[in-house]
């Protein structure tokens, strides 16, 4: 039984009623050479069936309708996607206005993704939270996206737009995959009608198993080294014979490590915090955090004061730098006070 | 003994878009401005220990370079040096190495210059207000009303 038939038959009968519905014809999954297409943007409308199959061939396209602005978990497909189809989701999500929580997972690793009509608000791993936390996922080189039925933050964590994140990583936007990060997507249906499953549960890795090609897949390339659904071969099949380059079959495993960012493209959070208008800590993650607390609300308060003995009204933000760190304080849209304890940025203006 | 004019701080104005500047000493007290006039001295007086002050929120262990307050529309850029505070109005979209740049080397220069001035600088002087009636003293006007003679 193949990956495919597998999670056709976790979907249960309801969910591939479903799909069917939706997909007429055979899911398409995106790989490297699917991504030019997939992303391209539609020059015309397209009907009703071939934007559901065109979704469903898409990496998650939630608010593919005019005028939705809100994701629906329930009916995107899981999928899965490399470094760079991630960014390029992201940024479709950015562009549709999206407002939801997606989960990223990649390996042992999973992280939410906060977006408000399509800005990135916050993102929050097991260890970080806010902009590094974004940094964090976005430097993920392989996973998977899905909607996710948590909670929006409250507050605001992000502060960066989702194009300058991509642009401190280093990524190359819209740029298509390179054949080694391609030939590592793990591609695999998860079924989404099945109701919400990563709620407690963020560190579950959906990726799917690896699994042995079969005798008939074995030939092309890509499809010994991507689970596919369905049974529709690839756009463009290796010809037998063809040696494929070697980052294309090397192993996951083998395949060098990412190159490390650089110190000064890495902002590092060492704490954050999140005042209400009366000082009291509503959220605290790190090192000291009733010493920042304490530290934000004291600059907070004279920051006001001397707006206000200056005539220039209550600050919106606050950024007291030292020598080695530096500390950013934002006045929130409820009144409450949100900061965070970073190594120094360099300005960019 | 050096004299501080409020001229030092018309180099600032090489950075496009500064608006204006001020300056206070350790304390918070107003030594020296360079604004419009719709920012009264009073408001920088006001202002001056609380800014002085700001530099207590920075950890312990980190000297602090730099406080940038974010407005709706403008900015204020504080920087420390050692014998007081150089505050800068300038609009967001200002060029921020450059004003760093120039806001060091005016804080060492008037690190310099105060240390080398044992005598309090003078007072910055307020801005002085259009007189309602420029009248001299001690002469009288006389008017008369209903034949009487009045003088004033």
């Amino acid at each position: 039984m193949s990956a495919a038939d597998d999670l056709e038959s976790e979907a249960g009968p309801a969910t591939q009623a479903s799909r069917q519905a939706q997909v007429p014809a055979q899911l398409e999954f995106v790989d490297a050479e699917d991504d030019e297409e997939v992303l391209e943007v539609e020059p015309e409308p397209a009907g009703e069936e071939e934007l559901a199959r065109h979704r469903a061939g898409q990496l998650l396209r939630s608010t593919s309708e005019p005028g939705r602005s809100t994701s629906e978990p329930g009916r995107s497909a899981f999928v899965s996607a490399h470094q760079s189809s991630l960014h390029t989701l992201l940024q479709i999500e950015s562009l549709s206005r999206t407002t939801g929580v997606f989960l990223v997972v990649s390996g042992d690793d999973s992280g939410y993704l906060h977006l408000v009509e399509g800005e990135l608000v916050h993102a929050e791993t097991g260890r970080r939270s806010g902009e590094a936390a974004a940094l964090e996922i976005l430097s993920w080189r392989h996973g998977s996206l899905e909607p996710s039925q948590r909670t929006l933050a409250p507050v605001r964590t992000v502060h960066s737009s989702l194009h300058n994140l991509l642009a401190h990583l280093g990524a190359d936007v819209g740029s298509q995959p390179g054949p080694q990060e391609s030939s590592q997507s793990q591609v695999a249906q998860r079924p989404s009608a099945a109701g919400p499953l990563d709620q407690d549960a963020p560190t579950e890795t959906y990726l799917a198993p690896p699994t042995a090609p079969a005798p008939a897949e074995a030939g092309p390339v890509l499809e010994a080294t991507v689970s596919r659904v369905g049974s529709e071969p690839p756009a463009t099949p290796r010809a037998p014979g063809v040696e494929a380059p070697p980052d294309v079959v090397t192993p996951r495993s083998v395949l060098p490590p990412p190159l490390p960012r650089s110190e000064r493209e890495t902002p590092s959070t060492l704490a954050d915090v999140v005042l209400s208008a009366a000082g009291e800590m509503l959220q605290g993650r790190g090192a000291a955090t009733e010493e920042l607390a304490a530290r934000v609300a004291y600059a907070a308060r004279l920051a006001e004061l001397i707006g206000r003995a200056i005539r220039s009204g209550t600050p919106r933000a606050v950024e007291l730098r030292g020598k080695s760190t530096q500390t950013l304080v934002r006045w929130q849209g409820d009144g409450n006070l949100s900061a965070s304890l970073d190594q120094p940025q360099p300005s960019r203006r | 003994m050096a004299v501080l004019s409020s001229d030092v701080l018309s180099s600032l104005k090489d950075i496009d878009g500064v608006y204006g500047s001020f300056v206070v000493d350790a304390a918070g007290g107003l030594m020296l401005r360079d604004l419009p006039g719709v920012i009264d001295n009073a408001g920088l007086r006001e202002a001056g220990p609380r800014i002085a002050r700001l530099w207590g929120a920075f950890p312990e262990d980190d000297p602090p370079d730099y406080v940038l307050l974010e407005f709706a529309a403008h900015q204020v850029f504080i920087k420390k040096f050692e014998l007081g505070s150089l505050c800068i109005f300038v609009p967001p979209s200002v060029n921020r190495p450059a004003l760093r740049m120039a806001a060091n080397f005016l804080g060492r220069w008037l690190d310099k210059q105060m240390a080398a001035a044992p005598e309090a600088p003078p007072p910055v002087s307020e801005p002085v207000p259009e007189p309602a009636q420029p009248t001299s003293p001690g002469k009288k006007k006389t008017y008369i009303f209903r034949g009487q003679r009045y003088e004033v």
